[in-house]
């Protein structure tokens, strides 16, 4: 637990580097984005159900994991922590590279919720680069938009702002949750 | 039943195949389109895939492991494969593999492996990499490596079904999901089946009962619409999906250990072993096979409980184990036979677990494995009904073994007695307004069936008790009768008992405190008075107990029928009527000596004798002896109309006790009866409720 707290820690600092030299993603990756950007129809519907599908199965696995932690089966951690890893990189990760996906008024609550359900899931592995790279996409992506109601943790609607608030608390609970929180919070 | 219509969809899925393989095989041998399509029927079970693959034989005119031997393996691999190889060595190792399950010729398994690895560099196409991880994950259940098998599985998933799932829903949305053009996207629902089976299904039949916990994401993915969601190519109810969705309600339920897979697959065998064993008790009785698949059972729940790491994982074995105990007992009593049968388990490991659930409390409850507290109380509560139903059935068991063998009454009754006293106090610790959460409706009832079982252990049962323990008996007969007083039969237990002791004057003294809580019970009240179930005879029985006379009759009048009850008034009043009549001749003689003349004496027959009416005077000492008889005749009179007073309106009473019999019956046979809620409020109501004392005053 300990060492899980440390490397969120320094997930957080990192995500407080990233803010102040972030690079913005090139300008031709973002209009590129934009001209595949599905504004509705059968396309639309398809990345949704893929999206609800993705986040219900991160959910799933937290619950497999959550399963393992309590009986700290350890072994069995690890196997999953190989699987969940390339889940991420096969998946995951491929389904939320674009842009327009978090800007998408339909959508863009469910990418936020994937990506902090799968904060989650790297917090209980012990993850500290995955996590501080996800945290530092959804500070960055979101910027300006911590009302947007996102499912954290799974089974509760709560705004992105309450979200942040809600990783720090539980992960974060030993270190100063008021100064980083205030220096890391996305722009209203 | 639920494997049975498995199989069915797999023949169904096979009948389906045969149209692709026909397809396929256009301008070849028809094993290459079945082959090609083996993922349709790959994961039946033996017997049927056997049947299948023979006829598949027939039709191609060629067996399956002679087509092998001619087609691939007179075939010299060349040094570059192309594009036929990688086809032709992916048939082989799907041959090989059918080979395998059909006959259990772990050879035939090695041989698909060595095919399979051949294409271990060109895993980019799915087909390849769903029959790599297929095979291989085949091969780690053979060798009993778990998490080999973990491992292989979580890869095929990761590597073949998630990137399926989106092409196939696109395909599904054009409706072309089922076009033989749709390549290996079209196979997904049946990826789902084989995959689900695999996990459940075959690693159980090769053992495997550890290691498999990583894989609950995979079940709950599969759970979630996945298997059984495709019924226009695999339809629903001839799916695996029943048999999942009970796997996972198990998995995430109460009689789960926290969230294991391995644990709820392990439970679940012994529990398939234990309804195996009851159908044959149901049908061969406690015969050979009966009593090993009983131990079989036994030895499944074993290796359960051996796979649990939290209490909540034991508490669901033991709950299931001491209902294979009490059922055990129950066949032995009701058939006459006493085989034995070795289980390791028992009442009082099962009593362990429950002390350690209610100790943990609602603070920590959450360490036990629980995530809901419902659940954390439900399981104790369906804990403690075994315990308290395996106490009795077996407590059951060794009163009627007291009567079958007369010379060992007393030691069977006496261990009648401990079942009974064990339970009584597991009772008495919890059922306190701290402990009384954990502790079901049904347990007070229980109670009072323990405690009434403690008197018949001694006063019906066993044949030379001791002074202590006939006094135990009665305080216990009391005790009972304070849980639950609407038992009739228990009353005259009581007298008897006091008859054996020559106490019986102390009856009323000891019953009393019984009937008036009944009385006084404002719980009983409300429930009469909102017309909840039973008020008729509960308020039949109330009205009943408020009379002490009732409370005699109930004690007393038992072995007569009520005809006789009322003989007995009747005669009474034909008594009343001649002493009446013998005391109005009294006083008139009384009033004509005064005037006339006194009656002299009465005879035997109460006729008034002497000189009345002949105008003589009565001398002192007649008028003496006159005013001495009709005082004690007016005495008589008086008693007698105060029995007749008191006959008249006690029976009646006690006839409409007579017919609220039937309600002790009731509740032992439903543990949901309404009843049992009345009884607990009833008993918390009173907590100066003597049960303690009264029970265990040793």
């Amino acid at each position: 637990m300990t060492s899980t707290r440390h490397f969120l820690a320094l997930a957080f600092a990192g995500a407080l580097a990233g803010c102040a030299s972030y690079e913005p993603v090139p300008l031709e990756d973002i209009e590129l984005a934009r001209v595949h950007k599905p504004l509705g129809g059968e396309t639309l519907a398809e990345k949704h159900r893929e999206m609800q599908r993705t986040r219900d199965d991160i959910v799933r696995h937290l619950r497999t994991l959550d399963s393992m932690v309590r009986r700290d089966d350890d072994d069995g951690i690890v196997v999953f922590k190989s699987f969940f890893y390339g889940y991420m990189d096969d998946h995951v990760e491929k389904l939320l590279a674009k842009d327009w996906t978090s800007h998408h008024p339909e959508l863009a609550g469910l990418d936020a919720s994937i990506r902090f359900n799968a904060i989650e899931v790297l917090a209980k592995l012990d993850s500290p680069h995955r996590a501080e790279a996800l945290i530092d996409d959804v500070k960055l992506r979101y910027r300006g938009r911590g009302n947007l109601m996102v499912d954290y943790p799974a089974g509760r609607r709560v705004n992105l702002t309450k979200a942040l608030e809600l990783v720090e608390e539980e992960y974060w609970r030993d270190d100063d949750p008021n100064e980083r929180l205030n220096a890391d919070m996305p722009e209203e | 039943m639920l494997l049975g219509r498995v199989r069915i969809a797999v023949v169904g899925a096979a009948l389906a195949a045969l149209s692709f393989a026909q397809i396929a095989s256009a301008e070849g041998n028809a094993w290459d389109g079945y082959l090609d399509y083996a993922y349709v029927y790959s994961s039946a079970d033996s017997a049927a895939l056997k049947a299948r693959i023979e006829q598949y034989g027939k039709e191609a005119g060629v067996p399956l492991d002679r087509y092998i031997t001619e087609q691939f393996e007179s075939v010299a691999a060349s040094d570059e494969q192309g594009p036929d190889d990688e086809l032709r060595i992916r048939r082989q190792a799907i041959g090989y593999l059918l080979l395998y399950l059909a006959n259990a010729d772990a050879d035939q398994l090695e041989k698909s492996v060595d095919a399979i690895d051949e294409l271990s560099e060109q895993l980019g196409r799915s087909e390849n990499h769903y029959w790599y991880h297929y095979i291989h994950a085949h091969e780690a259940l053979e060798l009993g490596r778990e998490h080999d098998f973990v491992g292989y599985v979580l890869d095929l998933w990761q590597k073949v079904v998630v990137p399926l799932e989106e092409p196939y829903q696109t395909m599904q949305a054009l409706s072309l999901h089922d076009s033989p053009a749709a390549g290996f996207a079209a196979s997904l629902p049946y990826l789902y089946e084989n995959v689900a089976r695999l996990i459940l299904l075959r690693s159980q039949e090769l053992g495997i009962d550890s290691g498999l916990d990583p894989l609950g994401s995979v079940i709950r993915m599969l759970a979630d619409g996945r298997v059984g969601g495709h019924p226009d190519v695999i339809p629903a109810s001839a799916s695996s999906k029943e048999y999942l969705s009970r796997i996972l309600d198990r998995l995430d339920g109460a009689e789960s250990d926290a969230g294991s897979l391995t644990f709820t697959l392990a439970l679940f065998e012994a529990a398939k072993h234990h309804d195996t064993a009851r159908g044959k008790l149901a049908s061969e009785g406690l015969g050979d096979a009966t009593v090993k698949a009983l131990q079989v059972a036994s030895a499944s729940y074993q290796v359960a409980l051996d796979r649990a790491d939290t209490v909540q994982g034991e508490a669901a074995v033991h709950t299931r184990t001491l209902r294979l105990l009490g059922e055990i007992y129950a066949a032995k009593q009701r058939l006459g036979v006493d085989p034995e049968i070795n289980t390791t388990f028992t009442i009082e490991d099962a009593i362990d677990v429950y002390n350690r659930m209610a100790e943990a409390g609602s603070e920590g409850w959450g360490e036990l494995g629980y995530t809901q507290k419902p659940e954390y109380v439900l399981a104790m509560r369906t804990l403690w009904e075994e315990i308290q139903e395996s106490s009795l059935n077996i407590a059951d068991y060794y009163l009627a073994k007291s009567q079958e063998l007369p010379h060992k009454a007393d030691e069977h009754a006496r261990n009648a007695a401990r079942l009974y006293t064990r339970y009584l106090q597991l009772f008495l610790y919890y059922a306190t307004n701290e402990g009384k959460e954990g502790v079901p409706d049904s347990a007070y009832f229980a109670a009072h069936e323990a405690a009434r079982g403690v008197g018949d252990s001694y006063l019906v049962y066993a044949k030379r008790p001791t002074i202590e323990e006939v006094d135990l008996a009665i305080r216990q007969y009391r005790a009972a009768l304070k849980i639950f007083p609407f038992d009739r039969q228990i009353w005259p237990g009581i007298t008897a008992a006091l008859q054996r002791q020559g106490r019986e004057s102390e009856y009323l003294s000891l019953v009393r405190p019984a009937a008036e809580g009944a009385v006084r019970s404002r719980a009983l009240a409300r429930w009469i008075g909102s017309n909840e179930p039973e008020s008729t005879r509960l308020k039949t029985l109330v009205g009943a107990f408020s009379d002490s006379l009732v409370l005699v009759y109930l004690g007393y009048a038992e072995g007569k029928g009520i005809d006789e009850l009322e003989a007995g008034l009747a005669k009474l009043k034909v008594q009343r009527d001649e002493v009446k009549s013998r005391l109005m001749g009294l006083q008139s003689q009384l009033a004509g000596g005064s005037q006339t003349a006194p009656p002299a004496s009465m005879g035997d027959d109460g006729e008034v004798v002497g000189k009345v009416g002949s105008g003589e005077k009565l001398d002192a000492a007649q008028l003496a002896q006159l005013n001495r008889e009709i005082m004690e005749t007016s005495a008589l009179l008086e008693r007698l109309d105060t029995q007749i007073e008191a006959r008249r309106r006690t029976l009646p009473l006690y006839k409409s006790t007579l017919e609220t019999d039937g309600l002790s019956g009731d509740l032992r046979t439903r543990r949901d009866h309404p009843i049992h809620a009345l009884l607990r409020r009833m008993y918390h109501e009173h907590a100066d409720v003597d049960v303690t004392e009264a029970a265990y005053e040793e």
